[in-house]
């Protein structure tokens, strides 16, 4: 429904399972190219959103100025992915705030510490990440800006049977919605209970959870939950 | 009743924060001017927030000593001011309890039946009806016997014969230049006309009444005037259905605020016929000081817009919050969720259209099936399902269950949190 336009600002590296991680990381994009590709794709879908995702963003040594450049050239609003780590410390919750990011997407792979680290294979990683939703929120009262903190999942074989337990921890939170971004790799079969599971935990708690990476009718009953207030734009480099 | 000297009123609003309850101020002034009540009645207004204890509304109202209490009553304060009443009953076992207001007048006689405590409902408009009944029960007579009223005889719940409307709107004083009601937190509501040229299923806006009864201009004149000059007046709220009802009566009203438009006072969400919007009327209303507006489409399903007796014509709408935007006015465009007729897909395709709209902001609510309106009426033919319980939210349509509702509610929370939250 909300057009964001994806801006990977680096090819790889968002939190996921270590289970199931590729090659590392390679290094950030230039502001440069990042500026370049956010003007293209703002001319493409104009009035869109920019979503800045791939390697955590807010480890990208001049995201202030990418911000600044994607309000510049015209974007509504201004997404980023992160593993909240950075976040944990308020003084950049505040920041990335005032520097007019809109919606902040956290990745979380279980719903502990002990479920979430064992994947992320970072001691204390699930903690800074909570903490890091919360001083978002805590940012945005404080100025008095709108902010959508959303949770995000990926979901693999390793954190299926946690994940009714993980979108009841994130409305707990209390983020905005929760996407679970699924391996389409995933057997139906096995993982179909557990996500829908998930998407009646996120009713109950009155957050919204929206599917993607499952086959069409995978769903069933629960079709909606394909539905996502998000829609992320893919714009070829 | 005890029949004192004087007859001791407390009217009580349970309203949402930051309110003041228009209808009771109305009510209050029109008895407070009648010659039947003078220095027989003595009035007292209980504006509180509607989330306040039950027990402390009965606190704050037994204080009074009140021989009448009367409550205004909608969906959202029903299940509220019930608790109150039941509780001043056996605190303030002589009061006369009486109610009035949109959630209770089409219903009346199930409202005594379910409501014990209750003794009696105002139907329909309320101020001389109110009066009428305040100068019988001094009489010692039965209230069951004034037009307009639903009332407790015997054992039997009796309605009176229903009253006319009141014919020129001017017999009824205006409760900011009585000084019944002043400005709250720097915001007059203000009311121009009753009624609405409208007849969309869900809504009891028109109340049931076929016609359209305006204030004269000069009184509408006299109280912005009056209230432009209190200290700290900062913006104007008017409850009328629809604020562009005609174009000379537009260009009038952007006349008339034009001068405290200049001064900074604001107009906010005043509801408007969108597609009757174009640069020039978006212009009157900027000279009016407009800064928000509320409008439809409600819904985009074609077989839901007739069945609500709606029309949506998505050029002319599109070409509205154009030209608003272009004067620098805010847009709330409101959909409804759970309309008969509407599928969850054309719920979506609803979210879609106003959200690429992107007008500055999106209301999306579930369909309350309020009393007296035609849904309500027509509830088995059209397919719907409701919460009889205030404020009567729909359980299930034809075309969508239970379920699905529930999921389309969240999802539309979560539209207008992530579209509240931009540059």
């Amino acid at each position: 429904m909300l057009v964001f336009c994806d801006i990977p600002v680096g090819d790889a590296g968002e939190v996921c399972c270590c289970r199931c991680r590729g090659a590392d990381a390679p290094p950030h994009t230039s502001i440069a190219e990042l500026g370049e590709r956010i003007d293209s794709a703002l001319r493409t879908v104009p009035d869109a959103g920019v979503l800045l995702s791939g390697v955590d963003s807010l480890d990208h040594s001049e995201l202030g100025d990418l911000v600044k450049h994607a309000a510049g050239a015209g974007a509504s609003r201004i997404a980023l992915r992160t593993s909240g780590r950075a976040l944990a410390d308020a003084a950049t919750a505040r920041e990335l705030v005032r520097s007019g990011v809109r919606v902040v997407e956290v990745t979380f792979l279980g719903s502990s510490a002990q479920a979430h680290d064992a994947l992320a294979t970072t001691p204390g990683a699930f903690d800074t990440a909570a903490a890091g939703v919360a001083n978002v929120r805590a940012a945005a009262d404080a100025l008095g800006i709108r902010v959508a903190v959303r949770g995000r999942v990926r979901v693999c074989r390793h954190n299926l049977q946690d994940l009714p337990a993980t979108v009841m921890r994130l409305a707990e939170m209390g983020v905005a919605s929760i996407s679970l971004a699924c391996d389409p790799t995933l057997d139906p079969r096995r993982s179909v209970d557990w996500v829908r599971a998930a998407c009646d935990t996120g009713i109950v708690n009155r957050v919204w959870v929206s599917v993607s990476g499952v086959g069409d009718g995978v769903l069933g009953d629960r079709s909606l939950h394909a539905t996502d207030p998000i829609t992320i734009c893919e714009v070829p480099a | 009743m005890s029949r004192g000297p004087l007859q001791k009123v407390a009217l009580v609003g349970l309203n949402s924060a930051g309110y003041r309850s228009l209808a009771l101020g109305y009510v209050r002034a029109y008895a407070q001017a009648d010659p039947r009540l003078s220095g027989k009645s003595g009035f007292m207004t209980l504006d509180l927030d509607v989330n306040v204890d039950p027990w402390w509304v009965a606190y704050r109202v037994a204080a009074l000593e009140p021989d009448v209490v009367g409550f205004s009553v909608t969906c959202w304060n029903a299940r509220s001011v019930y608790d109150a009443c039941r509780l001043l009953k056996r605190i303030v076992p002589n009061a006369f309890v009486v109610v009035g207001g949109p959630e209770v007048a089409p219903i009346a006689e199930e409202v005594l039946v379910d409501q014990p405590s209750i003794d009696a409902v105002v139907r329909g408009e309320g101020e001389e009806t109110f009066v009428e009944l305040l100068s019988t029960l001094l009489k010692g007579r039965s209230p069951w016997r004034v037009e307009g009223v639903t009332a407790r005889r015997d054992g039997e719940i009796v309605s009176g014969s229903d009253r006319a409307l009141i014919g020129d709107l001017d017999a009824i004083p205006s409760p900011y230049l009585t000084g019944v009601l002043e400005p709250v937190e720097g915001t007059a509501y203000i009311e121009t006309y009753r009624g609405c040229p409208h007849r969309c299923g869900y809504c009891f806006e028109g109340k049931g009444f076929g016609r359209l009864r305006s204030f004269s201009k000069e009184r509408v004149q006299t109280e912005i005037e009056f209230l432009a000059s209190t200290a700290g007046l900062r913006s104007f709220s008017f409850i009328d259905p629809v604020f562009n009802l005609t174009r000379d009566r537009l260009e009038w009203l952007a006349g008339v605020m034009d001068p405290y438009a200049r001064r900074g006072v604001r107009l906010h969400t005043i509801e408007v016929d969108i597609e009757r919007i174009g640069a020039d009327e978006a212009a009157l209303l900027r000279r009016a000081g407009v800064a928000s507006v509320e409008t439809g489409p409600q819904s985009v399903g074609e077989t839901a817009l007739a069945l609500c007796r709606r029309t949506f014509d998505r050029d002319r709408f599109v070409a509205g919050v154009e030209a608003l935007r272009a004067e620098g006015i805010s847009v709330e465009c409101d959909l409804i969720i759970g309309l008969p007729g509407d599928t969850a897909a054309d719920v979506l395709e609803g979210m879609r259209f106003v959200a690429a709209l992107d007008p500055g902001m999106l209301q999306m609510s579930t369909l309350h099936v309020l009393p007296g309106t035609d849904l309500w009426q027509r509830c088995g033919e059209v397919g719907l399902a409701f919460d009889p319980a205030p404020p009567h939210e729909v359980i299930s349509t034809g075309e969508i269950d239970f379920a699905d509702l529930r999921r389309l509610e969240v999802m539309g929370n979560a539209v207008m949190d992530h579209y509240r939250a931009r540059l």
